[in-house]
């Protein structure tokens, strides 16, 4: 960034490219969770896209804040995926008690 | 306890702390510091009432680690993407078992939860038996999804100082 607070060029593609990157991830899991067959085929469209969508955007924000906005910005994808990879598995393991649950009644 | 114990049972809860005030100046952008701090010890009583805590890292492993890390979640997400998009479908699901060779739960569980941004596959339990097992949920059944989970696998062991990695003796 110059002394007038404007990014270089550079920094701009750069940036635009790191976003616009992040919006192909976070179109592409939101059309895997309406094309993918079952309901643990759309988890890997959620945890695994959505997790690169969202560092692409934090990587292509990150030009425009501080030292420290930065910092909280990285935190924040670092907690989503953390979060995002455990409830993924938490989630799968409710679907596949319940399909398991319901197999049973049925036999 | 032996001071050194002392010691690294004190550095071990610091850590935790920092760990938990960086999740809490980036939750709250930095703010509600005087709500934060019993919080915290309310958090460090727990951890030490439920045993948990850190588990020891061989610092040498983790840059190698963390280069693997990024790079498979880069292919994960670029997997999914290309499979979803194209227009003929490009997946074939299955369930399937995978042997676990780390030894402590912890481990195992970090292993569970990191399978999930793997290439093609999600992990939904692990099934504690002679090996343990953990059932994975694979997107594609054609891909080789198994040397994948092993490589990770392989990673952890280096990282964690608790296991054994392949190939070497405690």
């Amino acid at each position: 960034m110059d002394s007038a607070g404007q990014l270089s060029v550079l920094s701009t593609v750069l940036s635009s490219l790191l976003l616009i990157t992040g919006l192909f991830f976070f179109i592409a899991g939101s059309i895997g969770m309406l094309r993918f067959p079952d309901s643990f085929s759309r988890l890997h469209a959620v945890t695994k896209a959505d997790s690169l969508g969202l560092g692409s955007i934090v990587a292509g924000l990150m030009f425009y804040g501080d030292l420290w906005q930065n910092l909280l910005l990285l935190l924040i994808w670092l907690l989503v995926l953390a979060s995002g990879s455990v409830s993924c598995q938490l989630l799968a393991r409710f679907a596949k008690a319940q399909q398991d649950r319901v197999q049973q009644d049925k036999t | 306890m032996s001071l050194s114990q002392s010691g690294a049972v004190v550095i071990c809860y610091s850590a935790i702390s920092g760990i938990f005030a960086l999740c809490w100046a980036a939750l709250t952008g930095g703010r509600g510091w005087w709500f934060f701090l019993p919080l915290c010890l309310l958090l460090l009583l727990w951890c030490n009432l439920a045993k948990l805590s850190l588990p020891p890292v061989r610092f040498n492993a983790v840059p190698g680690f963390l280069l693997f890390f990024s790079r498979q979640l880069v292919l994960g997400a670029w997997d999914v993407a290309k499979r979803a998009l194209s227009p003929a479908p490009r997946w074939a699901p299955q369930w399937q078992p995978y042997s676990i060779s780390l030894t402590q739960a912890a481990s195992q569980r970090l292993l569970a939860s990191m399978v999930s941004l793997l290439p093609g596959t999600c992990a939904v339990n692990i099934e504690v038996g002679q090996p343990d097992v953990l059932l994975l949920h694979v997107l594609d059944s054609n891909t080789d999804w198994h040397k994948a989970v092993a490589a990770l696998e392989q990673q952890l062991a280096w990282l964690l100082r608790d296991e054994t990695a392949k190939g070497q003796t405690a």
